[in-house]
C-alpha cells in the first residue's frame, strides 16, 4: 500500500517547500535544533515536544536470562536472579547495571501475541505496528512518532541506529517516505554527506533550487506517491549534508565516550542520547543477536555483558538532564524464548510470553505488571496483547491511538480498534 | 564424494581378544534424572559416577547396584526393542553446595576425594570417603562460569578455568589457597587439562587457542592453533565456536581438542571435529572428522589405551558417539543415539571398556565396547 495524497493543492506544496527552503537558509553550517527556529517556537516545543527512544533487542530476547528469572527451575538456565534497585523486583545477573536503574523502569512480564508468524520479521513487525502482520503493512512506532509529534523540522523525525549490515526497512507504510526511518547503519554516518571538494557551497545550493523548481513543477500535475519519495530523498539528503555533525559521537566528551564503552552499542547509546538532546523526536537503537537457538546461556551473557552498561548509562544520563520527563523508553523484543532448554544449550522462540520494559514520559516506573508461572511456562496475572502495549506507546506520549490516520481519504486507526491502552502502565 | 569402493577401503580397526571393540559397543545402561546431564566422571574403582546436571547438584549414581528393566506398561505386548535396563533411584545421591550448574566435575586419582565448579564461579572440593561425599572447602574462585576443572596428577593442585578469563591453579589441600594466576586469554575459557608429567598444564578458549603453561613458574610456555574450532561470524559479528573438549593421551605424546568448524551464525553448530596434535612439536597431526558430515559440535574426547579415539557430540538432530584411529581423518565407526539428545560429555573406566556419556535429555547412558556374552544372552533369551 502506498499513499496516494489526499491533499493535491498547490499551496500545499509550496507552503511545505517554502518552509523547508527557509530552514535550510537559517541552518546553513549550524547543528543545534536550538539556532533553526525561532527561539519563542523553539521554548513552545522544548515544553511540548515529547521524544521517543527505542531500543529493538533483536532475535528475541529470552525473558529468562534479563528481566523473568527462574533460578534454579527446570526451565531458569544457570544464572542467578539479583536485586534491583526497587525492593523486592529481581533481574538476571546478566544485567547489572540496569538492575541500579529499575526504579526508572517498569517492567511487563506477560507480554504475549497469538498467531505470530514463524519469522522474525513478522513477529517483529506485530510488536512495532500493535496488529498482525497478515493484515498490513501498517506504520512502524517510529514514523507514527515521526508522523504525530515531529513538527517536519529539519531534523530527521525517526532515526534507526542499527548493527552493521542493516538496510532500509519499509517502515513508513501509507504514513510515507517523508516518516521512514533513516538508518545508520553501524551508528556511521549516513554515505556520501561530504560534498566533493570540486563543489562549492554556493553552487550546490543553486543546483537544489533549481532541482526544487522543476520538481514543483513536475508535481502540480503529476505527483504521485513515487515522486514523493523522490522529493523526500532529496530533502532529506540536503539536511544531512547541513548537519553531518549531528551523527558524529566523537565530538561528545572523551569521558562520555568512556562512560558508554568502546564497543559499537556503546557507540550507539552515546549517539542516540546527542540525537535525543538536539532534538530528533523518535530514536531507535538495535541491539542484535538474541536469536539464540544455540548456546543461548553463552550468546545471552555476551550480548546483554554488552547491552547491560551502556544501556543503564544512558537511563541515568537521561533522568540527569531531566529528559525523561519527555521522552518515552522502551526496550522491545519480538518474542521470547521457549521455557525448554534445547539440546544445543539454546531456546527457540516463544510468542506465548516474554518481557517488556518501559520507563519515562507516561509511564509509572518502578513496578513490575503480570507475572508468569514458577517456571515461566505460562503467564499467570494481567496477560498483556502486543495490541494492548502499542496503544500504551501511543498514550504515554500524550497522543490518542484511537485517533485516525488519514489515507487517500480514509480514517486508518491509529491503533488496532479492537484493543485499548493498559491504563496501569500510565501516569 | 566417496563411492563403495572407497568406503571399503577405510581404515578397520581391529580389536585384540578380551579388549574393547568399539564395534561391539551397545548401551547397557540408563542414570535417569529429571535435568540435562553436562558431566561425568567415572571413580577410579568404577563403583561410583559422578555427574554435573543442568541443576545445583553434584550428582553419584552408586554403579553397584543392578540395573533393573521396568515392567511393561502393557504386558501383553512385545516391545519392539528390547528395553534398556534403568540404575535404580536410589542409588543416585544429590549433594549440595552449589550455586547453579555444574561445569566441570573432576577426581582425584585416589577416588577419595573430587572437585566441583560450577557457573557462578564457585568451587567445592568434596570428600568421597563415606557413605554420602560431604564438602571439604567451598570457595569463589572466578568472577562468571567456571567451565572446567582439573586435579593435578598427583592430587596436590587444582585448576580452574572461567568467563573472566583467567586461570587459576589452587592448592588442593587448602581453600581457596592460590598457587598461581596465569592470564594471557582474553576470551572465555572453556578447557582445562594437566599435562600427565604434572608439569604443564593446558587451557582452551572460545578462539580456539591452547596455552601451555609451567606449573611451577606460571609461565606460558606456547600457544597451539586449534583456532580452525572458532569462527567470527561477519554476518552476526559474534564469537561462535570454541575447544569444547580436551584430553591427553596416556603418555602425554598427543593431545586431542574437540569442537566445530564453520560458520553456521548463531542459531546452528557448525560441523564436529576433533583436532589431533604431536604435544612435543604442536603439530597438528589431523582433523578428525565423522564419515557422514552433521552440523553438530564435539563435545567430548577420550584416548582409549588400544590407540583409538573416542568423541561424544551431536546437536538437536541427534547425538553420536565417534570413533577414529589417530592414523585415519574419517570416523572408523559411529553411533547414532535413538534420543535426539548431543553427548555433552565422555568418560572411559578404568576396564577400559565401558564409556558413560552424559546426555542432554536427562541422562548418562552406559555403553560397553564388548560383544554381549554367550550366557547373558542365553539367560536373557530364556
Amino acid at each position: 500500500m502506498t499513499i496516494e495524497p489526499s491533499c493535491n493543492s498547490n499551496a500545499h506544496l509550496v507552503s511545505r517547500r517554502s518552509m523547508l527552503g527557509n530552514l535550510l537558509a537559517g541552518a546553513a553550517g549550524v547543528g543545534a535544533v536550538g539556532q533553526l527556529v525561532h527561539p519563542a517556537v523553539a521554548r513552545e516545543l522544548e515544553s511540548k515536544q515529547k521524544q521517543v527512544l527505542i531500543f529493538l533487542l533483536n532475535g528475541g530476547l529470552s525473558q529468562f536470562e534479563s528481566f523473568d528469572p527462574k533460578p534454579n527451575t527446570d526451565t531458569g538456565g544457570p544464572f542467578r536472579a539479583i536485586q534491583t534497585a526497587v525492593p523486592g523486583t529481581h533481574f538476571c545477573e546478566l544485567l547489572p547495571y540496569t538492575a541500579t536503574v529499575a526504579n526508572k523502569l517498569a517492567v511487563v512480564r506477560s507480554m504475549f501475541a497469538e498467531k505470530v508468524p514463524g519469522s522474525h520479521g513478522g513477529a517483529r513487525e506485530y510488536v512495532v505496528t500493535g496488529r498482525p502482520p497478515q493484515q498490513g503493512p501498517y506504520p512502524w512506532m517510529g514514523p507514527v512518532y515521526s508522523k504525530l509529534l515531529a513538527d517536519g523540522g529539519d531534523l530527521p523525525g525517526n532515526i534507526h541506529i542499527t548493527p552493521s549490515r542493516w538496510g532500509p526497512r519499509q517502515d513508513a507504510a501509507f504514513l510515507g517516505p517523508r516518516h521512514a526511518s533513516l538508518v545508520l547503519s553501524g551508528g556511521r554516518v549516513p554515505l556520501n554527506v561530504e560534498r566533493p571538494d570540486a563543489f562549492k557551497e554556493s553552487s550546490d545550493d543553486a543546483r537544489y533550487r533549481l532541482r526544487q523548481l522543476a520538481d514543483t513543477k513536475f508535481s502540480q500535475r503529476r505527483r504521485t506517491a513515487h515522486t514523493e519519495a523522490y522529493q523526500s530523498s532529496f530533502d532529506q539528503a540536503v539536511k544531512l549534508i547541513r548537519q553531518k555533525t549531528l551523527f558524529d559521537v566523537t565530538k561528545e566528551s572523551v569521558q562520555d565516550q568512556d562512560r558508554y564503552g568502546s564497543h559499537d552499542f556503546g557507540r550507539h547509546c552515546l549517539l542516540a542520547r546527542r540525537l535525543l538532546e538536539q532534538g530528533v523526536t523518535c530514536v531507535k537503537v538495535t541491539h542484535n543477536n538474541y536469536d539464540s537457538h544455540m548456546e543461548n546461556f553463552n550468546f545471552h551473557l555476551e550480548q546483554l555483558g554488552e547491552f547491560d552498561k551502556p544501556f543503564a548509562t544512558l537511563m541515568q544520563d537521561l533522568d540527569d538532564r531531566g529528559m525523561l520527563d519527555n521522552t518515552l523508553v522502551m526496550l522491545i523484543t519480538e518474542f521470547g524464548r521457549t521455557p525448554t532448554i534445547q539440546p544445543d544449550n539454546g531456546r527457540d522462540h516463544w510468542p506465548p510470553n516474554w518481557s517488556v520494559v518501559l520507563g519515562g514520559c507516561g509511564i509509572q516506573v518502578g513496578g513490575v505488571l503480570g507475572a508468569t508461572n514458577a517456571n515461566g511456562t505460562e503467564i499467570a496475572d494481567r496477560p498483556v496483547h502486543v495490541g494492548e502495549m502499542f496503544h500504551t506507546y501511543i498514550r504515554a506520549v500524550g497522543l490518542d491511538p484511537t485517533a485516525t490516520h488519514s489515507v487517500g481519504g480514509n480514517k486508518v486507526p491509529i491503533g488496532a480498534p479492537e484493543r485499548s491502552a493498559v491504563t496501569e502502565l500510565l501516569t | 564424494m566417496a563411492d563403495a569402493t572407497e568406503s571399503t577401503a577405510l581404515p578397520k580397526f581391529i580389536a585384540q581378544p578380551n579388549s574393547a571393540d568399539p564395534f561391539a559397543t551397545r548401551l547397557v545402561a540408563e542414570l535417569k534424572h529429571d535435568r540435562g546431564i553436562l558431566a561425568c566422571q567415572f571413580d577410579p574403582t568404577n563403583r561410583y559416577l559422578f555427574a554435573g546436571a543442568r541443576d545445583y547438584f553434584v550428582h553419584r549414581w552408586d554403579l553397584s547396584q543392578e540395573p533393573v528393566i521396568d515392567p511393561p506398561v502393557d504386558p501383553k505386548k512385545k516391545p519392539k526393542v528390547p528395553p534398556i535396563p534403568v540404575v535404580p533411584a536410589d542409588s543416585r545421591i544429590a549433594l549440595a553446595a552449589h550455586d547453579s550448574w555444574i561445569g566441570g566435575i573432576s577426581l582425584f586419582d585416589d577416588g577419595d576425594r573430587f572437585v566441583s565448579g560450577d557457573f557462578v564461579g564457585r568451587v567445592v572440593i568434596w570428600a568421597n570417603r563415606t557413605s554420602t561425599p560431604n564438602a571439604e572447602f567451598a570457595f569463589v574462585a572466578h568472577k562468571g562460569s567456571i567451565r572446567k576443572v582439573s586435579v593435578s596428577p598427583d592430587g596436590k593442585l587444582i585448576a580452574t578455568v572461567g568467563n573472566d578469563q583467567a586461570v587459576r591453579i589452587w592448592r588442593a589441600d587448602a581453600a581457596g589457597k592460590l598457587h598461581r594466576e596465569l592470564l594471557d586469554h582474553d576470551c572465555h575459557v572453556y578447557h582445562v587439562a594437566f599435562h600427565p608429567d604434572g608439569k604443564s598444564l593446558i587451557s582452551a578458549d572460545l578462539k580456539g587457542r591452547v596455552k601451555h603453561w609451567d606449573v611451577e613458574t606460571g609461565k606460558l610456555k606456547r600457544e597451539i592453533d586449534a583456532s580452525s574450532l572458532y569462527t567470527y561470524s561477519e554476518k552476526y559479528e559474534v564469537d561462535v565456536g570454541g575447544i569444547r573438549g580436551m584430553t591427553f593421551n596416556a603418555d602425554g605424546s598427543q593431545l586431542c581438542c574437540a569442537g566445530a568448524t564453520g560458520d553456521k551464525g548463531i542459531a546452528h553448530s557448525g560441523n564436529a571435529r576433533v583436532l589431533l596434535f604431536d604435544w612435543e612439536s604442536g603439530e597438528l597431526l589431523k582433523t578428525l572428522r565423522p564419515e557422514q558430515e552433521e552440523i553438530c559440535t564435539a563435545w567430548g574426547v577420550k584416548f582409549h589405551s588400544d590407540g583409538f579415539i573416542i568423541g561424544s557430540g551431536g546437536s538437536r538432530t541427534g547425538g553420536f558417539l565417534w570413533f577414529w584411529v589417530p592414523e585415519e581423518e574419517v570416523a572408523f565407526h559411529v553411533i547414532k543415539f535413538k534420543q535426539r539428545a548431543p553427548g555433552f560429555d565422555v568418560d572411559l573406566a578404568s576396564d577400559n571398556k565401558t564409556l558413560a556419556v552424559a546426555n542432554h535429555d536427562g541422562a548418562v547412558r552406559l555403553y560397553e565396547m564388548s560383544a554381549e556374552k554367550e550366557a547373558e544372552q542365553t539367560e536373557k533369551q530364556a
